[in-house]
Order: structure tokens, then C-alpha cells, then sequence
């Protein structure tokens, strides 16, 4: 596949995952992005193991990320799709990956609030439609005109980024010293702990506070693996919400 | 009598609503933006109860307007508040002597509880515990753990909102009220972060990678440090990375960029120094 047709299919996921694609999907495409731009990016580069390995190791950082209020963090569709396949498209480690995923998902913070602050131009244009009783205007506002701004904000740095950007870190990333590289890969072995620890400030309760170390020594001295894990939780809360019923009455 | 007979009461079909509930699922957030959120999203799902129950072009041009208003809320959940008003809309177009401003005062009393509801299970509880399962199998190279978490998922919001849609429609205005009085939702809620917490403490010990590179000469003696740590307590540098990044986001009140800085540091003045490797 040529450079520019990748760019090109890459910057059109990106965009498509980011504004376009129906709600009902997006909950999972978009905050699991980058585990599910592990597959697609795989079957584009033609590794999907390697993919996965990549989208899996960039998802643990973005694990515990909540968006409330039209309000985000960090911009999973970048972090995600763009930095999987920007990754992948130079060849880095996967655990080195997060290091390029994460200031792309930082600087789609732009892409994300430029859209937002722009698309309220369609709402007014809605408006008129509403008052000369013009239903399908205020349709076409919504699923076409409000794709004008994602397009320029999503699509076209996108498609720089891979068709520009992966020539030039390939090149930049000769010259980096090894421990540099070493140190990449430390990093991106600590920094699943933010996504865990966000997670963990959310969900924290005192009482609850053993639960946590039973998942741990469940998972360090078992090797009992997530499914594992899930299912005892799992009878564990329910069990639980049972003892607690007989309490109230 | 006679005129009671002509004026048919209107009613909404079964695929009328599932054309609104489809549109609103599908569409809520194609025009997110800082002014008015789901607003836009929210008329256009209304346009199709709204063509169905009103032929007066008077009537259309009001009922379009009063939906265009600001509007935010967790969409999956948020589904009951499109089908409450569905059943309001009917009310209106049946009955001359109802306030339509009921519509938008119902509307706005409701979202802000049902995002809090609907952001806390959905992206607290439901996200985490199909993510932790679709990473664990991809990190492995499965490529199941990506489909399975995306149809797991999507069941999850069709299947639901699809019910808090048809409740939403049959029960009226008096449907969240039910369901916000009855303690299920503090229970559930409650049940189910005994269980993301395990897996949470699962997760850090499979997911944070952090050894020790220390190595001491007594003598003749090499001493690594991470075997002697993996007989003792295994995994005890991930559990202290997680709680470095809990300490500092939930104790300290931190942003997550900070704590991503200090992870950094970290991570290189550690392999630096060849504590960390």
C-alpha cells in the first residue's frame, strides 16, 4: 500500500471514529480507541498481532479516562487511531508506543475543542430552518453540515501527521541513544498506572478498599487472568448486594 | 359529539418511535459543540414524532424550535428522556389546553440526572470491565479482545437505551421520577465497584511494568534485587506505581498531565541511574 492511500485511510478512520460514526458504536469505538485501532491498523499494516500489541499497550494509559460534560482529557481517536498507526508505521516497540500516542492524544485536544467551538454555527443555521418549519434543513444540518469543521480538524492533520510525520521520526529516531530508547520503554511500563489510578480515584470507596488487594494477589500470586477476575468480582458484588438487601429490611 | 368523533386521537406507531429512538442513538452527538451540546442531535431525532403529529406548519415551526434548545446528557441512558418526550409531544398535539413548555422544563430537570447515572455506570463500570478483558486477550495477540469488547459494548447500548426508550414512552413523565425514588440504581452502583475494584487490583498487577535493575556485589557475590522482590511480595513496584498515581491524583488533587510528568520522570531518571530497568 502506498504512503499516501495509508495516510489517506488512516486520517478517514481518525475522522470517521472522532464526529461520524452513529453514537450507539462510537461509546465503544472512540473510548476504546486505541484497543480497537489495534485490529484495524493491523489488518492496514498487514500485522495484526503486532497491532494489537501496540493498540492493547496505548489503551492501558487511557484505561481510566472519564469524559463528563462534553469535557475530555486527552483525545482518544488520536491517541487511538492516529497513534497506533504512527507507531506501527515506524516500527517502534509496542511499549515504546505510548510515547508517541500520548502527545497525540494531548494535541487532539485542538482538533477536539476547535470542533466544538465551531460546529455552533450549525445550530444557528437549524434555527432558521425550525422557523420557516423546515424539517429537513435542521435533518441536514445535523448528520451533513456539522462534518465540514471534523474534516478540517480531524482529517487533514491526520493524514499530515502519517503521510509527513512517519519519514521524519523514522529518521529522527536514528539518532536516538539507546538508554533514551531504554528509558521510552520504562516509561511507557509506569504510565499504565495514571489510567489505573484515575480509575481508582473514581471508584474508591474505604470500605471497599480490600477488593482491591484481593484483585491483586488474585492476579500476582494466582496468575489468575481478567475473565477470572471479573467472574469472582462479579459473585462477589452480587452476594454483597444480597447481604446489604437483608440489612435494609 | 359528532366533532369529538372527527378529531382523531393521534398516536405515535411503533416504527415511528423506533425511528426517533434510532435517530437519537445513531445522531445525538453528529453536531457536538460548546453552545448547545446535543441540541441539535436531540431535534433531529424529534423531527420524526414531530411529522407525525402535527400538520399545522404553525405547530411544526414551534415544536422544531423548542427542541433546538441546549440539551447534554450520557446518550445510552439518556434514551428514557427521548421517549418521556415522545409521550409528551403526543399529549401536546392532543391536547389544546397543555403548556408545551412542560416539554423543555421535563427535558432539562432530567439530564443532569441521568448523565450522572448513565457517565458513572457506563464509563466507570461497563467500559472498564470489557476494556480489562479486550486488553488482556489483544495483548496476547488475540485479536477477540477488540471484537468482543466492541459487541459487547454495543449490546450494552443498544440493548439498554432500546428498554429506557419504550419505558421512557409508556411510563411518561412519571418514569425517571420511579426510578430515581427506588434506592436500585445506589445498590447496583455500589455491587458493582466491589467488582471493578477487584479488577482494578487485577490490573495493576498484570498491566504496570515496573522492575528493578539494582544489582549489589557483596564480595563475590552478585545480588539482583527483582528476584529476591518477585519471592517476597511479587509485582510490589506496580502496586507502588499505582498508588504514586492514586497519592498524587486523588490525596494531592494533581491533574492527570502532572502525574503523567512525575511517571516520566520517573521512568527516565530511573533508567538513568539503573534503578528501574
Amino acid at each position: 500500500m502506498s504512503l499516501f492511500f495509508t495516510a489517506f485511510l488512516v486520517a478517514l478512520i481518525t475522522w470517521f471514529v472522532a464526529t461520524a460514526m452513529p453514537m450507539f458504536l462510537r461509546w465503544s469505538c472512540y473510548f476504546g480507541g486505541p484497543l480497537v485501532a489495534g485490529l484495524v491498523m493491523g489488518l492496514i499494516f498487514g500485522d495484526v498481532t503486532y497491532g494489537l500489541k501496540v493498540g492493547a499497550t496505548i489503551q492501558m494509559a487511557y484505561f481510566g479516562l472519564i469524559a463528563v460534560g462534553g469535557a475530555l482529557p486527552s483525545d482518544l481517536a488520536l491517541a487511538g487511531y492516529l497513534g497506533t498507526a504512527l507507531a506501527m508505521s515506524v516500527g517502534l516497540e509496542p511499549s515504546a508506543a505510548l510515547t508517541v500516542a500520548v502527545p497525540l492524544g494531548a494535541l487532539g485536544l485542538l482538533c477536539f475543542n476547535a470542533r466544538m467551538t465551531l460546529n455552533a454555527v450549525w445550530v444557528h443555521k437549524a434555527e432558521t430552518y425550525a422557523k420557516e418549519g423546515n424539517i429537513r434543513g435542521v435533518k441536514a444540518m445535523n448528520l451533513f453540515a456539522s462534518q465540514l469543521f471534523p474534516i478540517l480538524t480531524y482529517f487533514i492533520p491526520s493524514f499530515i501527521t502519517i503521510y509527513v510525520g512517519s519519514q521524519g521520526l523514522v529518521k529522527f529516531l536514528a539518532y536516538v541513544p539507546d538508554v533514551f530508547v531504554k528509558a521510552l520503554s520504562v516509561t511507557g511500563g509506569l504510565i499504565p498506572a495514571l489510567g489505573i489510578g484515575m480509575l481508582l480515584s473514581y471508584l474508591w470507596k474505604k470500605e471497599y478498599a480490600p477488593f482491591l488487594f484481593i484483585g491483586f494477589i488474585l492476579s500476582a500470586y494466582l496468575k489468575i487472568n481478567i475473565i477470572g477476575i471479573a467472574v469472582l468480582g462479579a459473585s462477589a458484588a452480587i452476594f454483597f448486594a444480597f447481604q446489604k438487601e437483608k440489612e435494609v429490611v | 359529539m359528532s366533532e369529538q368523533v372527527g378529531k382523531q386521537k393521534k398516536k405515535l406507531t411503533r416504527k415511528q418511535l423506533i425511528k426517533t429512538w434510532l435517530t437519537w442513538i445513531s445522531f445525538a452527538q453528529m453536531n457536538y459543540n460548546f453552545e448547545r451540546l446535543q441540541g441539535l442531535g436531540y431535534c433531529h431525532a424529534m423531527t420524526h414524532p414531530i411529522k407525525a403529529l402535527y400538520e399545522k406548519s404553525e405547530d411544526i415551526k414551534s415544536a422544531l424550535s423548542r427542541h433546538l434548545i441546549f440539551f447534554n446528557t450520557e446518550s445510552t441512558w439518556g434514551s428514557m428522556i427521548v421517549g418521556i418526550t415522545c409521550a409528551l409531544e403526543e399529549e401536546n398535539a392532543n391536547n389544546p389546553d397543555m403548556d408545551p413548555s412542560i416539554i423543555n422544563n421535563v427535558k432539562t430537570s432530567l439530564m443532569g440526572p441521568m448523565a450522572g447515572i448513565g457517565d458513572s455506570i457506563t464509563q466507570g463500570l461497563v467500559k472498564v470491565v470489557l476494556l480489562a478483558i479486550g486488553i488482556d486477550l489483544a495483548i496476547q495477540g488475540n485479536a477477540l479482545g477488540p471484537i468482543l469488547y466492541v459487541l459487547l459494548f454495543t449490546l450494552y447500548t443498544v440493548g439498554l437505551s432500546y428498554i429506557l426508550f419504550f419505558q421512557g414512552y409508556k411510563m411518561g413523565k412519571s418514569a425517571i421520577i420511579n426510578l430515581l425514588s427506588s434506592n436500585v440504581i445506589d445498590k447496583a452502583t455500589d455491587a458493582l465497584k466491589i467488582m471493578s475494584l477487584m479488577i482494578v487490583g487485577g490490573l495493576s498487577a498484570s498491566m504496570i511494568r515496573a522492575k528493578s535493575a539494582l544489582v549489589f556485589t557483596l564480595g563475590k557475590t552478585v545480588v539482583e534485587i527483582q528476584p529476591i522482590l518477585d519471592n517476597i511480595f511479587p509485582k510490589l513496584l506496580s502496586l507502588g506505581a499505582l498508588f504514586l498515581a492514586f497519592y498524587l491524583l486523588k490525596k494531592k488533587e494533581k491533574s492527570p498531565t502532572y502525574v503523567l510528568g512525575v511517571l516520566f520522570v520517573v521512568g527516565f531518571v530511573g533508567t538513568f541511574l539503573k534503578v528501574l530497568g
